[in-house]
């Protein structure tokens, strides 16, 4: 069962770019460990856990009762609905907001599902300028990258790399200094702060009871991307309901602990509509983008949990293959175990059926997801989907194997000649390579079924 | 014209949801909410020394903690400021009478002394240019060492979060013990943006190595006044 060749070069190269695969190690070991410390400092953390899957389940389960509930909430607090089909409706419905109004300079705020969507592209086709805030995605942005963690964009990049970038782009002085980066950052976002007109954040939580927008920040450019310009647009998968403020808590003492450590992201804004006419600032309109691409066929199947996800990244931070082979190998702006997951659920033709694989089905994703999505069963239930559109070879080996494991006498033949096999198998033959980086123990001189009909027979 | 693109859009949504219905009908699955979504999430109790916890978990948060009583609060924001050798001050009171306008009026007269530029307007300008902001805030909370600011006809969005250094004027009596009362608590008509704030700006994107005063304040005090 091969991975087909892209995918396969993809994972290649991520194990084989040493440098990243150590910062990735070293980044996500620590993430799991802070993770694990945050945790146990609650109370009760497997209740929390077991509220919030519940919340998110339930909420699933009536969707559509609470969209409109929360369309309805939007609109009496004077911010506008949008609906979205797919990708490209949501990029023309945000291209519209922005072309209508002549809007220039648009801020962003960090988004995974912007990100989906390829909106940057799109919008600047359209003559705006459009610029990330967040300070990874920024580094990413000017480097021409990609992220490649949905928590922590830049994992894969060292300060070298980060100090050149920001060289080319912004013509400042060469500096490794991360303070000093940072502060340069700062000043060249402030000034655009200064300037934008159009904001573009997404959703963490959405609360349909009040209309409410939860964004949980911790830089401070979330909220200067929802405050400065006079237009923001939030834009969110129709997944990111929750019935009510009161379910909030279960998810907040959940994401940051389960992201990074933290007890709570330093901001958790809550918005409410646009500036109220007394406000002294604010946004003059909202736009909420609520988008369906691919998420309702979720909903209407079996894989409906997996919407329940809240983006926290810890499953991606534990995961062992993700820590060896690194998000790009994915190839999907969602990578870890919940990406491999949910990749071809989303994208049903976009040829990343063979992301399920992508897993040695551990199990320690599904141990520390906050909302308890059963990731490893999911993924054999994928993988298992997947059977009848796979190659004939790999079921026709699983047919054989059955038909041998059936037949005493099969079996004996087969013991004996695959001892031989894996001696010479360092040698010659298909897994020569796997066997270049991994030592084998020698094979016994006897199976072990002898030696047990021997020792029988002798009396032990 | 306007009005035709918002039953455009309503619309497309309500066909969606019309749609979704329809496809969710077929697989009969119905989780019922949770009873009670506080019981195993709260953390704090309210019998717990509110004042106590809050200063100690707002400490461990990042923020630099001052108690004070009424009476020392004009004194107590005059030092903070000397020590920190701010130049200019944005005062913006109105969300709480524990920072109160009478409060703001002594402390100007007092920094005016002092020689600390004192602005009172919100507007880009000054948010932009002074060294430090002092505000009231709308709650705080004792389980996460939090701050609640919220917008309104006196409450900018940009006080506690454009100028470098942010200090909150919070009473002892507006400390709450656990997020679950907090938003147990938030009904009714809300303000357009309510911030629960967590100590002072941060990231850690860069190699992991954790530096303040990203965007938002670096320095982040507060004040908590006993009633």
């Amino acid at each position: 069962m091969t991975a087909s060749a892209p995918l396969q070069k993809r994972i290649s190269e991520g194990m084989g770019n040493e440098r990243v695969v150590r910062a990735v190690r070293l980044a996500t070991l620590q993430k799991v460990s802070v993770r694990a410390e945050s945790m146990g400092q609650l109370r009760d953390a497997e209740a929390i856990r077991d509220v919030a899957a519940r919340i998110k389940q339930h909420t699933l389960d009536h969707l559509p009762d609470y969209l409109e509930q929360f369309a309805a909430g939007i609109e009496r607090n004077g911010g506008q609905v949008h609906f979205a089909h797919d990708a490209r409706a949501a990029r023309e419905i945000i291209r519209d907001i922005a072309t209508r109004r002549g809007l220039k300079l648009a801020v962003k705020s960090k988004s995974m599902t912007s990100e989906e969507i390829h909106l940057n592209r799109g919008l600047e086709q359209a003559g705006l300028q459009v610029v990330e805030t967040d300070l990874g995605e920024f580094i990413v942005q000017i480097d021409g990258d990609t992220p490649s963690h949905i928590v922590t964009p830049i994992i894969h990049k060292d300060r070298r790399q980060i100090a050149t970038a920001m060289q080319r782009a912004l013509g400042c002085r060469y500096t490794e200094d991360a303070t000093e980066l940072t502060m340069i950052a700062r000043r060249h976002l402030r000034d655009i702060f200064r300037r934008c007109d159009l904001g573009i954040s997404g959703v963490n939580f959405a609360v349909a009871e009040t209309g409410t927008l939860c964004i949980c920040t911790n830089e401070g450019n979330g909220r200067l991307t929802v405050t400065r310009p006079r237009v923001h647009v939030a834009l969110m998968g129709i997944e990111k309901l929750i019935p009510r403020m009161r379910d909030l808590p279960a998810f907040l003492k959940l994401l940051a602990r389960s992201a990074t450590g933290q007890a709570l992201t330093v901001y958790t804004t809550l918005i409410t509509g646009p500036r109220r006419a007394d406000d002294l600032d604010g946004p003059q309109e909202l736009h909420v983008v609520l988008m369906d691409a691919g998420r309702a066929e979720i909903l209407a199947g079996e894989f409906r949990e997996v919407l329940r996800c809240i983006r926290c990244g810890a499953c991606l931070n534990v995961c062992p293959v993700y820590r060896n082979i690194g998000g790009h190998a994915y190839g999907s702006v969602y990578p870890g175990p919940i990406g491999a997951l949910v990749t071809p659920l989303l994208a049903p033709a976009g040829g990343h059926q063979e992301l399920p694989r992508v897993s040695s089905l551990c199990g320690a994703c599904g141990d520390v997801c906050p909302v308890k999505i059963d990731i490893p069963g999911l993924l054999v239930k994928s993988r298992a989907r997947d059977m009848h559109s796979q190659r004939w070879s790999p079921r026709f080996a699983v047919r054989l194997w059955g038909w041998a494991m059936r037949s005493r006498r099969v079996y004996r033949v087969g013991q004996f000649l695959l001892r031989r096999a894996v001696a010479a198998s360092v040698r010659v033959g298909p897994i020569r390579k796997w066997t270049q980086a991994r030592d084998l123990p020698p094979p016994p001189a006897q199976s072990f079924r002898r030696r047990w009909e021997k020792e029988l027979r002798d009396g032990s | 014209m306007v009005r035709e693109a918002a039953e455009d859009r309503r619309g497309a949504l309500d066909a969606f949801v019309a749609s979704l219905r329809g496809k969710m009908a077929a697989s009969d699955r119905a989780a019922p909410l949770p009873e009670s979504v506080s019981d195993g999430v709260r953390q704090i109790d309210a019998d717990v020394d509110l004042p106590e916890c809050f200063a100690r978990v707002a400490a461990l948060a990042g923020w630099k903690v001052h108690s004070v009583d009424g009476a020392g609060l004009v004194d107590s924001l005059a030092r903070i400021l000397q020590d920190n050798t701010v130049g200019s001050v944005y005062l913006e009171p109105g969300s709480h009478e524990a920072f109160s306008a009478d409060h703001v009026a002594a402390l100007a007269a007092r920094l005016r002394e002092l020689d600390i530029a004192v602005r009172s307007i919100a507007d880009d300008d000054t948010l932009f240019s002074v060294d430090a902001s002092i505000t009231g805030a709308a709650a705080a909370i004792a389980e996460s060492g939090s701050v609640v600011c919220q917008s309104g006809a006196a409450t900018s969005r940009g006080a506690s979060l454009i100028p470098p250094m942010h200090i909150a004027v919070v009473a002892q009596s507006q400390i709450i013990a656990d997020l679950c009362d907090y938003f147990g608590g938030l009904g009714g008509s809300l303000p357009a943006n309510i911030n629960v704030i967590t100590g002072p700006s941060k990231t850690a994107d860069i190699e992991g190595i954790l530096i303040t005063g990203v965007h938002g304040p670096g320095d982040v005090h507060v004040v908590v006044v006993s009633d």
